[in-house]
């Protein structure tokens, strides 16, 4: 069974990259273009990992995360951080919140796989 | 009476004679008796050392035996170690013969994954140049345009402080921007200053991080052919972008030609697109 990415960012740009990426390893990818947008596709698709930009429009990535880790729908639920934000205080309150890994954009894409393999179980 | 008494004397003699003769036999007895005694002491002393040199002779026999068999042993042995000694020998050549396969297989190993993270990069790249084309031409919409042109600096370039100029006259017009370069931009748009330079030159320059004048990374020119239409300046990186790379640079040639018709197009299906076909009213009315 593919397993199910749920990729989300305001760019489309990110979410091309993210799809070029991954489409290779044969996963099965649906996106979200917020935050809020992202805690609801969670809770109905079950995804088996979430890819979270941080910078969005109407719910940024650390309150969707804290939503995401409150529900027990989703709380179990890998989340990989992929941000621009790479300084110190900003990975350290993305792990605090419940993020497991993180990712900076722009996205390589060798670092990116291996992430996600990692945390889906799969040999890198 | 004179044969009587000579009788007498005769057989007294004689009775002397044989007195004498017995003690002598006694004497000569007693000796023997301790001869006998001494002879008897004297085998038996022999049988013991016979029997002591026999058991010497035994084990002097086992011993020879034992000698012999070690000599055999110790030639076998030495038979032994020279087979080993050879085995030794092509058992070394064989792990010399091994250890180099496996140094080739290694090196080949190292080969193919050179070459896999080659390819991977190359497919990142092309992904890029595919990605910001798409993006570039994937709109009518000027501000979407616009924004799609920040994105890939944003996204793929790495740096969010940059400004998006277009021509203006002899200057370059600010169309979006990031970071706080104000006093560059302002020069920009008078077409003076270092961008207003690099503009003249029209082509894509790309300097050590921040090393370039008014802090410059790179400038790519937007440019129809010989045309320049506008300009892309890129300031600083992200914190945990070092420097650009080669594929940077690809996308640099390539903004340079496609964003300045990407953004001709949408200007003109800004000004002129219900005019120019029905349906092109109906992309971005």
């Amino acid at each position: 069974m593919r397993k199910k990415i749920l990729c989300v960012d305001d760019s489309n740009v990110v979410l091309l990259m993210e799809k070029l990426i991954l489409a290779k390893a044969n996963y099965e990818l649906i996106t979200a273009g917020t935050g809020r947008e992202a805690v609801e596709i969670a809770k109905r698709e079950k995804p088996d990992l979430i890819l979270l930009d941080i910078v969005m429009p109407v719910m940024d990535g650390f309150e969707a995360c804290r939503h995401l880790r409150a529900d027990e729908t989703t709380r179990n639920i890998p989340i990989i951080m992929v941000t621009t934000r790479s300084e110190a205080p900003n990975v350290e309150q993305g792990y605090l919140i419940g993020c497991n890994e993180y990712v900076t954009k722009p996205i390589d894409s060798i670092e990116l796989l291996s992430k996600v393999k990692n945390y889906l179980g799969e040999s890198v | 009476m004179k044969d009587e008494k000579h009788q007498r004397t005769y057989v007294e003699g004689l009775r002397d004679q044989t007195e004498q003769y017995a003690q002598n036999l006694l004497r000569e007895n007693e000796k023997l008796r301790a001869l006998a005694v001494a002879v008897e002491t004297e085998n038996v002393r022999l049988q013991e050392e016979v029997a002591s040199a026999r058991e010497i002779s035994d084990e002097g026999r086992a011993l020879r035996d034992r000698l012999e068999t070690a000599v055999r042993e110790k030639t076998q042995l030495l038979t032994r170690v020279d087979e080993l000694t050879a085995e030794l020998t092509g058992l070394r050549s064989d792990r010399a013969h091994v250890v180099e396969q496996l140094a080739g297989i290694e090196r080949e190993s190292r080969g193919i994954a050179e070459q896999y993270q080659t390819a991977m990069r190359q497919n990142a790249s092309l992904a890029n140049l595919y990605v910001s084309s798409y993006m570039l031409h994937s709109s009518l919409d000027r501000a979407e345009v616009l924004s799609g042109m920040a994105q890939i600096i944003i996204n793929i370039v790495g740096s969010e402080d940059y400004a998006v100029l277009e021509r203006e006259g002899e200057g370059l017009r600010v169309a979006k921007a990031s970071g706080g370069n104000a006093a560059t931009l302002q020069r920009a748009e008078n077409g003076s200053g270092p961008i207003g330079a690099l503009a003249r030159e029209a082509r894509v320059r790309v300097f050590e991080t921040g090393a370039g004048a008014d802090g410059l990374t790179a400038f790519i020119p937007l440019a129809i052919g010989d045309y320049v239409t506008g300009a892309i300046a890129i300031f600083s990186l992200l914190p945990h972008k070092p420097a650009l790379t080669e594929a940077d640079g690809e996308i640099f040639e390539m903004l340079s030609a496609h964003a300045a018709t990407a953004l001709y197009c949408a200007s003109l299906h800004q000004q002129y697109g219900r005019e120019v076909s029905p349906w092109a009213s109906t992309i971005h009315p």
